[in-house]
């Protein structure tokens, strides 16, 4: 009885680490290393979603009310966490570096049944590594969450080539849904899944070894699960009458002009990951060798991602994750393959009468003697020792002046007009939904114009209007008479204030 | 190997480095450091009959002075040409390193080592620096040799040999001094654990004490005669003074951690190699690796340290990283002969991501000494001659025949020259202004002594000393370097030549 006691203990206490160990130390990595807090915004799309969620949050309808080019689970994913700890930039950040964590724990998982422990981990270290990566856990974005439900949905595809428990169909089908409707990207591993559930059984029943109904139930049940979800969610917070909205902007910006030249390329973005995507590369063709059939799920979705990244334009940095984080599966591939076959070969021509230890050492010592060491960009952000000391608003001195002036004046606001919504959000201060998501490419794409923002403000005749990323000269001529503008010269900002505001 | 093979290469590995030093642009350089000036300068007033530390300050013991006086009457006054002085005394670092290495490793680990030291970061422009750190670690590392050798055929004019080099190493310059614990230890230990301790305790340790008996003999006569035991503060206090001076205590770049990065591949090598001697039992080897941790230690918590400090660790560090390298060196064509002999498409995957990981991982480094060779275009960060310095010495070659003191903190200027600067203000180091070892004060008091008839301020600036010039001279030149030249009125009237016109 003791020993079954035992026995049971020893499989929690297993399972706990090789489930647990991956998301606790990336949780633990970027909470004590990466000091995120005295950043105002990594990106501008970060205020975006958060003015998302803090809408949704006070009762406007995605999409009827706000405007937004993209599917609603993440908006109200915010909106959620925002009603359980407040609006705070820092809860929402925490919410992308779980998903982070989610993403460390499918890589593990499926590396482990891949190939082992060691790639295992292996792999989390190479995916923290990847070009952005870090920063892109921290950062309140929604491609980083649509991939880690991904991956996520892929672990459990894996775990279901295993057992083949339907349980495992279910979750991947839902959770791929759930990942779409975060970000519409990673439609590209649909048919990845729905081909890797047939393939396998067709190959058995040419064989004469299965039955057609083997192949058509898993089938059927990833594509009515994958399908109802998919189907509930766009009826539920998308309607079908709003679809378009989430087409519209992203087609028409591939021709815009301002969206032309080397930066927007997918060969610029990818340049920093190059050694990345070769050594995925190798991997597949290893793993193809060695009929590791599993691995064709990360390659397929990283060859599908580099196709749909070629036709997407304009490209931004955050999107080589697409690629990326699948390429790390058979990248870890290779690098482990290769690990075990240089310490087998080492041993067959070592010196016997050195120690091993002596001898690999002594290698690296010569190659750091020849060449350099290149920390990757990833580590920059991690800094020693940590330190909790941040300014009063968390935002760093510079904004401080700027955020103050804004939430002085909070109070007696009931709309600020904002190209900025991060500092908005930081004076928990709402935006009128139709210009919630005032981004580059709403803009350029014409989508939105410099004359409904006036309209707009003639609408909600909002206390405050403040402008930092963008350039609106007839907006600033129509304010003069009604507002009084306060410049803040060195973040380039300027602040109105409408002027019964300052004669109080 | 035959003997005399060995030594052939023992001799023509140094002497090709000696070739290479000759050929450097580097040579040609105005000054590659400001204590090149000091340097000579103080050596100029040694040989013009102003003796050290009596008249002459100085924090640095008296040897590396002697020396250069020596050289300038056997090899005149160019400072190119005294530069190979150093480059000479560096080819001899390199012959002791050469048949340390090969006592302790063998022959190829030798001419390995040799290859590392000259790679080492700062060694090849320190080889044709005017400074005394490296002409000191020369003598130690043939300390340290000539102990070697006593230790394999035991004849006592080694021993004795190593306890000179070492005291006068320690007479160029006292930090080599850490090494005196650390071989005095090697003999002692010898001495306790050699067979016949049982029989006979007190014979054991005759070595040790002989050495310990020489080297303190070699360096009281020096410090007596060369110092004079009064002036023996005067090289003391200035250095444990500049520890507490808050520049050097406060900024970082005055700290071992400025200076050592491009080092640390060889701190890896050194340290490994180090733990595998022991593991080994290969004792000759303790005497680098302590040599290695304890220069570390010192520097670790030594302010200010300068980029030329890093060789005192590094040096002894290349020395140990002979046997890795050689190690690495032949595993590498043994695993390339081995997988070729039976190749598969797997074995390229491999190499493939080993290459990938490296593409990830890795950048080229340059090697140091590369940046100084003939044919780099780019010769480091130091000026030759540049046209500014060459307008300056220029400007000042007009006033020289009328000039009998040239007050400057810039020797340099001075003995390009051929002019004197007044003895306590040869030196006048960073040090010594930062510890308030010199000041304003001082220097007022010594144009009155002095009545210089050249003043240039090139390093410093003393504001109130300066405006205190004005009546008896002239601020002549101010180039774009801001560089102060002042002359004295009497000299104004000399209708001289040049490009620096009031």
């Amino acid at each position: 009885m003791k020993a079954f006691r035992y026995g049971r203990f020893n499989t929690i206490a297993k399972m706990t680490l090789t489930h647990l160990v991956a998301p606790i130390a990336l949780i633990l990595l970027i909470g004590l290393f990466f000091h995120s807090r005295a950043r105002l915004e990594f990106d501008g799309d970060e205020g975006l979603n958060l003015m998302r969620g803090l809408l949704i949050d006070q009762g406007y309808a995605l999409y009827d009310d706000i405007w937004s080019d993209q599917p609603p689970v993440y908006p109200h994913f915010l909106a959620l966490a925002f009603r359980l700890i407040g609006y705070k930039v820092g809860a929402a950040r925490f919410l992308s570096t779980l998903f982070s964590s989610l993403i460390a724990w499918g890589i593990f998982q499926i590396l482990r049944k891949i190939s082992g422990r060691v790639a295992a981990v292996v792999g989390v270290v190479l995916l923290v590594l990847l070009p952005e990566y870090l920063r892109l856990s921290v950062s309140v974005m929604v491609g980083l969450p649509a991939l880690s439900l991904a991956v996520a949905a892929l672990a459990f595809q894996i775990f279901w080539h295993r057992d083949r428990r339907v349980l495992w169909l279910v979750l991947s089908a839902l959770l791929l849904a759930i990942s779409i409707q975060t970000k519409l990207f990673t439609v590209v591993l649909a048919p990845v899944f729905a081909v890797g559930v047939i393939l396998p059984r067709l190959y058995r029943l040419r064989s004469r070894e299965g039955s057609w109904r083997e192949i058509i139930r898993p089938a059927l049940v990833w594509g009515l699960v994958f399908g109802l979800a998919m189907m509930t969610i766009t009826l539920v917070w998308i309607h079908p009458e709003n679809l378009p909205m989430l087409f519209a902007g992203h087609l028409a910006a591939s021709d815009v002009s301002a969206f032309q030249g080397a930066e927007y390329e997918l060969s610029f973005r990818l340049r920093a990951a190059g050694p990345i995507l070769f050594l995925a590369v190798v991997g597949a063709v290893q793993g193809i060798r060695d009929r590791k059939w599993l691995l064709l799920y990360p390659v397929f979705w990283f060859v599908f991602g580099f196709i749909f990244l070629l036709f997407l334009h304009p490209i931004w940095y955050h999107h080589q994750l697409l690629v990326t984080i699948p390429a790390a599966i058979p990248a870890t591939y290779a690098l482990v393959e290769a690990g075990r076959w240089i310490i087998r070969r080492g041993q067959d021509t070592g010196d016997p009468l050195r120690s091993p230890v002596f001898q690999v050492l002594a290698v690296l010592g010569l190659i750091f003697l020849l060449f350099g060491f290149r920390p990757p960009d990833a580590l920059s952000y991690l800094k020693m020792p940590p330190t909790f000391a941040t300014t009063g608003l968390e935002v760093g001195i510079l904004k401080e002046r700027l955020v103050t002036t804004v939430i002085e004046y909070a109070p007696d606001t009931t709309w600020i007009v904002t190209d900025k919504p991060m500092i908005a959000f930081r004076a928990r201060l709402p935006v009128p939904p139709e210009i919630a998501v005032l981004s580059r490419k709403r803009l350029e794409t014409g989508a939105l114009s410099e004359e409904d923002l006036i309209r707009i403000v003639r609408e909600y005749r909002p206390e405050q209007v403040l402008i930092g990323r963008f350039e609106f000269p007839r907006l600033a001529a129509a304010l003069e008479r009604d507002y009084s503008l306060e410049l803040f010269k060195e973040e380039d900002f300027s602040l109105y204030i409408r002027n019964d505001l300052l004669d109080e | 190997m035959s003997n005399s093979i060995r030594a052939a290469i023992s001799v023509l590995l140094p002497a090709l480095f000696f070739l290479l030093a000759l050929s450097i642009p580097a040579r040609g350089f105005f000054e590659i450091s400001t204590d090149e000036g000091i340097n000579l300068m103080k050596a100029e007033l040694l040989r013009q009959g102003y003796p050290l530390y009596a008249e002459t300050w100085s924090d640095q013991p008296p040897l590396f002075t002697h020396l250069l006086a020596g050289a300038f009457n056997l090899v005149g006054t160019r400072v190119e040409t005294l530069r190979l002085v150093v480059a000479f005394l560096s080819s001899l670092l390199l012959f002791g390193a050469f048949h340390f290495i090969r006592l302790a490793s063998g022959v190829k680990e030798a001419v390995i080592g040799l290859i590392l030291i000259v790679s080492l970061p700062t060694y090849l422009i320190l080889s044709v620096s005017i400074m005394v750190g490296l002409p000191s670690i020369v003598l130690a590392v043939l300390s340290m040799t000539s102990l070697g050798i006593w230790h394999r055929d035991r004849r006592p004019f080694l021993l004795v040999l190593s306890a000179v080099f070492l005291s006068l190493a320690t007479m160029i310059k006292l930090i080599t001094g850490i090494l005196v614990p650390i071989l005095f230890a090697g003999l002692l230990i010898t001495g306790f654990t050699s067979a016949e301790s049982r029989t006979n305790r007190w014979r054991n340790l005759v070595p040790a004490a002989a050495w310990g008996g020489v080297f303190t003999l070699v360096f009281v006569v020096i410090a007596v005669t060369l110092v004079g035991v009064e002036n023996l503060p005067q090289l003391i206090t200035n250095h444990l003074g500049a520890a507490r001076t808050q520049t050097f205590v406060s900024e970082g770049e005055f700290r071992l951690a400025a200076h050592i990065g491009p080092s640390y591949p060889y701190l890896f090598l050194g340290l490994i190699a180090g733990i595998d001697a022991l593991i080994r039992r290969k004792w000759l080897l303790m005497y680098p690796f302590a040599w290695m941790l304890s220069a570390y230690l010192t520097m670790l918590f030594y302010t200010p340290v300068w980029y030329h400090h890093v060789i005192l660790i590094t040096i002894p560090a290349a020395i140990l990283a002979a046997e890795p390298v050689a190690a690495a060196l032949d595993w590498i064509p043994r695993f390339v002969r081995h997988i070729a002999s039976r190749w598969r498409l797997s074995d390229s995957l491999h190499l493939a991501a080993i290459a990938g990981l490296g593409l990830f991982l890795l950048t080229w480094r340059t090697p140091d000494p590369v940046q100084y060779l003939p044919f780099t275009t780019t010769a480091g960060e130091l000026p030759p001659i540049s046209a500014q310095s060459g307008d300056m010495l220029d400007c000042i070659a007009g006033y020289r025949a009328e000039t009998a003191w040239f007050l400057t903190d810039r020797p340099m200027y001075a003995f390009r020259n051929d002019l004197l600067v007044p003895p306590e203000f040869a030196v006048m180091s960073f040090k010594r202004v930062q510890t308030g070892e010199i000041t304003e004060t001082d220097l007022v008091a010594g144009v009155e002594a002095y009545r210089p008839e050249l003043i240039l301020l090139s390093r410093f600036s003393f504001p109130d000393f300066e405006t205190g010039l004005a009546d008896d001279y002239t601020l002549l030149d101010l180039n774009d370097a801001g560089e102060r030249l002042y002359i004295h009125r009497t000299l104004l009237n000399l209708a001289v030549n040049s490009g620096c016109d009031p």
